[in-house]
């Protein structure tokens, strides 16, 4: 049997938690809170972000509004990802999605109603706001209701 | 201003895999020894240091000053450089450019990374936080092989490339890695024990994922005067194209090609003034199959969407079209992240040199190519060698 080559456990061990800054964003936040998706457009130059930022990219113009996303989408990648990251390990598994929105910007986010045998790219999805058994608000995408139901 | 002429004139490789037996320097010092007993040039020669890693897995906060210490390359000029996955491409891409501009005439490029100090799971969640932490990873915890498990789903719809085709590019790259004694798994595999293994992301499985990996490989540079004292058989770094794409996956147009390879490549080929059908091999960025199938493409080695025909029908064997990670790939060799772009670099000189042994891939042109992807595509280097100036 091969013998395991000496190690030395650190001592001190290191726990690193971030403070994130969301206030130029709270719009986002809040808007999640109160079920709509929200992002930012540049007053110069009309792109339209997403993630949202203050700061446009197109540009670097630093005046934007904040306007309420569309909720219809095109699926473009998925997957199902079933070895999730440690801090990730009671959720697992858990599908992800890129969707394509009508104005033109893509969002990623969990999909769910749905398993990797209903899914194909190209597919609708619609985009919603809804509160995880936790109580924290989420934006996620499902499977688009058929024409004509919605 | 012109560039001035860089050759690669001495390259060095540590043995790839769980290396619980050395500690980060000890790990570097391997692959900067062997380079430098490569290179016939002594310490003091060296005009300048760059130290591609990712680090956080390990103890040591400033890796660099840490090796440089301990490989006794004091007071040299000295930088670590960081690209995600291509850090090492940065190091020698630092490391070429202080000679290039006439800064230096010898330059050391180290690449290392010592990932297996915390455990799996730590690991993976330090890669997934790779691209935009609030945006992808905070409430969506994505994973590596989460993220390009997207980029194979996008293709497979595309193009029609199969689960099958994925595990092809596997089962190539662990018939090298049995073959080169440095690689962290050294046995072949069949296209079964691809597709019975667990699904990690799908449609991505164990086996079509790099493994994660302890290693380090050095390259020393010199100045077209230097190189031609140094060493018969400079190596010439004849172009090296960079690109940089978007934190966020969600930002980028499409899903079926990685933009950074496109633009890098173009830009390396331009200014070697090169095509891609010049190349007589190649070392690309296979951290995942797809990613493999997705470098043949976006590199011009192949029409877009036949990446899977391509490897299946063999085109990427040695005796193929372009033997590509014929020294096993990210996939088998190991992906020690911030050593990837400097191994790769190792790899094409030693071919080019005529040293792969029973790997040796067939040199007509004398041309050969090195592709590494940092992330998702967040970065990339292309580098052209050649063995004409």
């Amino acid at each position: 049997m091969k013998l395991k080559p000496s190690q030395l456990r650190s001592a001190h061990s290191l726990t690193l938690s971030y403070e994130i800054p969301i206030e130029r964003t709270k719009e986002f936040w809040d808007g999640i809170e109160r079920g709509k998706v929200l992002t930012t457009r540049c007053r110069d130059c009309g792109s339209i972000s997403f993630p949202p930022q203050t700061d446009c990219s197109e540009c670097l113009a630093s005046d934007v509004e904040w306007i309420e996303l569309s909720k219809e989408a095109e699926l473009e990648a998925y997957t199902k990802i079933t070895y999730p990251p440690e801090s990730f390990r009671d959720r697992a598994p858990y599908i992800v999605g890129i969707g394509r929105l009508k104005e033109g910007i893509r969002v990623l986010a969990w999909i769910m109603g749905a398993d990797v045998p209903e899914l194909e790219v190209g597919m609708r999805l619609e985009l919603a706001v809804e509160k995880t058994p936790e109580g924290k608000a989420g934006y996620f995408f499902r499977p688009a209701q058929k024409e004509g139901i919605s | 201003m012109a560039l001035r002429n860089v050759a690669v004139v001495g390259v060095g490789h540590s043995r790839f895999g769980r290396r619980l037996d050395v500690n980060l320097p000890e790990l570097a010092f391997e692959s900067v020894r062997e380079a430098l007993d490569d290179a016939g040039l002594a310490r003091r020669e060296i005009g300048f240091v760059a130290v591609g890693t990712l680090g956080t897995w390990y103890e040591e906060f400033l890796p660099a000053v840490v090796i440089s210490e301990y490989a006794g390359l004091n007071p040299t000029g000295l930088v670590r450089t960081e690209a995600a996955c291509a850090s090492g491409s940065s190091a020698v891409h630092s490391a070429y450019s202080s000679i290039a501009s006439g800064q230096t005439d010898v330059a050391l490029a180290v690449g290392v990374e010592k990932m297996s100090e915390v455990d799996t799971g730590t690991a993976v969640e330090l890669m997934g936080r790779a691209g935009s932490y609030l945006w992808e990873f905070e409430n969506f915890g994505l994973t590596f092989p989460g993220y390009y498990a997207m980029y194979a789903t996008a293709h497979m719809a595309k193009y029609g490339t199969t689960e099958e085709q994925l595990a092809q590019v596997a089962v190539k790259n662990h018939k090298y890695g049995a073959m080169n004694p440095l690689a962290q798994y050294q046995r072949e595999i069949d296209l079964r024990t691809v597709r019975e293994s667990p699904v990690v992301a799908w449609p991505l499985r164990l086996y079509d994922c790099c493994p994660i990996t302890d290693g380090s490989a050095s390259v020393i540079l010199a100045s077209e005067k230097t190189a031609r004292k140094a060493n018969d058989a400079p190596i010439w770094v004849k172009g090296i194209g960079v690109a940089s794409d978007t934190a966020n996956l969600s930002k980028r147009e499409d899903y079926t090609s990685i933009r950074s390879t496109v633009k890098a490549s173009r830009r390396a080929y331009e200014r070697a003034d090169v095509e891609p059908e010049s190349f007589d091999v190649a070392c690309v960025h296979d951290c995942f199959t797809i990613a493999e199938i997705l470098a043949y493409e976006d590199l011009g080695l192949c029409e877009k969407g036949e990446g899977g025909r391509f490897v299946e029908e063999g085109e990427t064997y040695l005796g193929g079209t372009i033997p590509v990670n014929v020294d096993g790939g990210l996939k088998a060799k190991g992906h020690p992240i911030g050593a990837t772009g400097c191994s790769m670099m190792v790899e094409i000189t030693r071919q080019l040199r005529g040293e792969a042994g029973s790997r040796q891939a067939e040199i007509a042109s004398g041309l050969g190519l090195v592709h590494n992807v940092g992330g998702t595509g967040h970065t990339c280097y292309v580098t052209v060698l050649g063995r004409e100036v």
